[in-house]
């Protein structure tokens, strides 16, 4: 089963299976945008990349008009098509995943904006251990989105499991940055980096979230 | 009494099966008119036959038919390039081996429908189609794809590995099919960009390791010219020439990969005024350009602040100044005109304008099948006017080199005296690019001169 072919088949659909798979394909169309904005933060961070970061404010513009516009349709499904059991909760899942999705997208966006404040410091040494955090959260969100599309709660947990490595890259890496001394310089840069784990934190955050929203869609239970 | 009864019963029993009989007779020719010609020859055969044969007919075409079809498939499976296809509610119906490959689509199953955007997430991709499907007609489409991998699709090992990040620059051209479908085929460019990548180094590294010797030969030169007396003065005189139009040349080479590689991190940035840079630039080709009594026409604002790079600004301007020149017929008139996009004179928020700068001479222009390459670098268009061969060593040195520190390209047109490193058009568009502009050739449609338009952006 999944997200759009659970019932349909091209002739024999209903009006509110239509607009079922009208919502995923947005839903999944603004998570393609919030992945790509999650890499173009990725760029911005690691491979000093400027114009990355333009890029990302024209996409989060896009991502929040899908946002408003996906809370609307399924508000008005829900009134208009009552829809029961499975549907319903894909649509009521759908209007909070999109705010996760919405979150990790404003996420992308502030860490382009600390890349840049970044730039004219040196890199520091545990560099490469907030690269692998950030690739590690970009895991997670392409796994949530994946599981979305295949409706699989199994992978939707599966997410969880892999939010307790960026949970410990987090704090393995704020004690490192708490415990930083001799700083030359001010301590900007340290204050940019602990707010760049801080981010991704989140972000893993709401990729987990929609993972679970995932298990709900299928089981019915919140997790 | 009774048999006359039996037998007007029989009749009419008769009558009624043979009504019955013509009429469906009848109906089966109907049913054979449906069918192609080619399986309906008309034959005296009873109709039923006619039927069984048009129907076994029937069934062998739609084999070979089918046949064909897998045939297609197949061929399609196993072709070089990869294929898409999308119906009109964006499922993927078809998706080669290859492009699963590109796109690295692990989780298709060709009999489970499946929107594209769950398999391949791609916004690019989903434009493309959108697109295509909006306005029936072909597009074509260059973009670095990036996955990421998630768990699942990682693949069978274990162990959480850390999820790549995984690109490569594709081409996509889409064909627009019966409703609203879309075709997609997809090109790996990653070879081609490697390609450039590799040459660009090699081009540059190339130039690094002949310099220290050149400048060696030309000092050593220098070093003779002075201790010689003609006629052996001559010969040194003229190899010092051509070293040093050597060493301009690889400077250049020098200067365009270093603009290539980290161009706009490197300017050194102020605000300038734009009209005293376009005549710092005219001044220095003063020489050259009285020789051929050819005059400069400005037009536009006389003081215009744009911020950028001076030096390289200046470059930009020698550059198509210097082409301009050459490429001018005598006492011809080289026109600059600058113009500021929309805003009012005395407005002082000019942060989202553009500066266009046209710069058109007097000479033949550019020939057309040119014009697509002359910021490539070492272009030249018309093979016969390539670099004259070096004259013979007996010669004297002809013209004093008032040259030596021009550089040009786009040697397209005509009537070149002193040809130039090939690298100046590619070089002026690399520091345009560099301030975010952009750099157009075309000829003048009034006068056939060649065109160079400029636009940059104002910042303030």
């Amino acid at each position: 089963m999944t997200i759009s072919t659970q019932k349909l088949y091209a002739h024999s659909t209903t009006q509110l299976e239509r607009s079922l798979q009208r919502i995923a394909q947005e839903v999944l169309r603004m998570g393609t945008l919030v992945e790509q904005s999650f890499r173009l933060s990725h760029q911005a961070l690691f491979a000093q990349d400027v114009s990355a970061i333009e890029k990302i404010n024209l996409l989060e513009k896009q991502i929040d008009r899908y946002y408003k516009q996906i809370e609307l349709d399924c508000a008005k499904i829900i009134t208009l098509q009552r829809p029961v059991a499975q549907d319903l909760r894909l649509l009521s899942a759908f209007m909070h995943l999109v705010r996760d999705l919405e979150r990790i997208g404003d996420y992308a966006q502030d860490l382009a904006e600390l890349s840049l404040k970044l730039l004219p410091y040196p890199p520091h040494s545990s560099l490469p251990a907030v690269e692998e955090m950030s690739h590690n959260a970009q895991g997670m969100l392409a796994t949530s989105l994946v599981a979305l599309a295949e409706l699989d709660a199994e992978a939707g947990r599966e997410v969880k499991k892999m939010d307790d490595a960026v949970d410990d890259a987090y704090d393995y890496l704020y004690q490192i940055f708490a415990e930083a001394r001799d700083i030359q310089g001010g301590i900007e840069p340290i204050l940019l980096l602990v707010l760049t784990i801080r981010h991704l934190e989140r972000m893993a955050d709401h990729a987990t979230n929609i993972g679970q929203r995932v298990a709900y869609i299928v089981t019915g239970k919140r997790g | 009494m009774t048999i006359l009864a039996f037998i007007v019963g029989l009749l009419a029993g008769l009558g009624y099966a043979l009504i019955q009989h013509y009429r469906l007779q009848r109906r089966i020719e109907k049913i054979l008119e449906l069918l192609p010609v080619t399986l309906n020859e008309s034959s005296s055969l009873p109709v039923l036959s006619r039927l069984r044969r048009a129907i076994s007919l029937f069934s062998q075409d739609q084999a070979a038919i089918a046949a064909q079809l897998e045939e297609c498939h197949q061929l399609m499976e196993a072709a070089p390039v990869g294929y898409l296809q999308v119906n009109g509610l964006n499922q993927l119906l078809q998706c080669n081996a290859y492009a699963r490959q590109l796109l690295k689509i692990h989780r298709w199953q060709p009999e489970r429908v499946r929107l594209l955007l769950e398999l391949v997430r791609s916004y690019e991709l989903d434009c493309l189609i959108q697109q295509t499907r909006h306005c029936q007609q072909s597009q074509v489409e260059e973009w670095v794809y990036q996955a990421t991998y998630s768990a699942t699709e990682a693949g069978e090992g274990d162990s959480p590995q850390p999820p790549k990040p995984y690109q490569v620059h594709l081409r996509a051209s889409s064909v627009p099919l019966e409703e609203g479908a879309v075709g997609i085929f997809l090109e790996n460019l990653q070879p081609l960009v490697k390609a450039q990548q590799e040459r660009d180094r090699t081009f540059s590294d190339l130039a690094h390791e002949l310099r220290t010797p050149l400048t060696s030969i030309n000092l050593v030169a220098e070093a003779l010219s002075s201790r010689l007396e003609p006629p052996e003065k001559g010969w040194v005189e003229q190899m010092l020439h051509n070293t040093q139009r050597l060493i301009n040349l690889i400077q250049d080479c020098l200067e365009l990969s270093h603009l290539q590689h980290n161009a706009t991190p490197t300017l050194q940035t102020q605000l300038l005024d734009l009209p005293s840079l376009l005549f710092s630039a005219w001044e220095t080709l003063q020489p050259i350009a009285e020789q051929k009594q050819i005059s400069l026409s400005y037009h536009g604002r006389e003081s215009l602040e744009v911020r950028g790079d001076a030096e390289r600004l200046v470059r930009v301007f020698l550059n198509i100044l210097d082409n301009s020149i050459k490429y001018s017929p005598p006492q011809g008139v080289i026109v600059v005109q600058v113009t500021v996009d929309s805003i009012p004179e005395n407005h002082t928020d000019e942060s989202d304008s553009w500066i266009t700068i046209d710069i058109v001479d007097s000479g033949k222009g550019f020939q057309d099948q040119d014009l697509d390459y002359v910021f490539d670098r070492l272009y030249r268009g018309d093979p016969s006017r390539q670099q004259p061969t070096q004259t013979p060593l007996t010669a004297k040195p002809t013209t004093p080199n008032l040259q030596s520190g021009s550089v040009q390209s786009g040697s397209v047109q005509s009537g070149s005296v002193q040809s130039g490193s090939g690298l100046g058009l590619a070089i002026a568009q690399q520091i345009i690019q560099a301030h975010h502009g952009t750099i157009q050739a075309q000829n003048s449609p009034q006068t056939g001169g060649a065109w160079i338009q400029i636009k940059l952006p104002v910042f303030h």
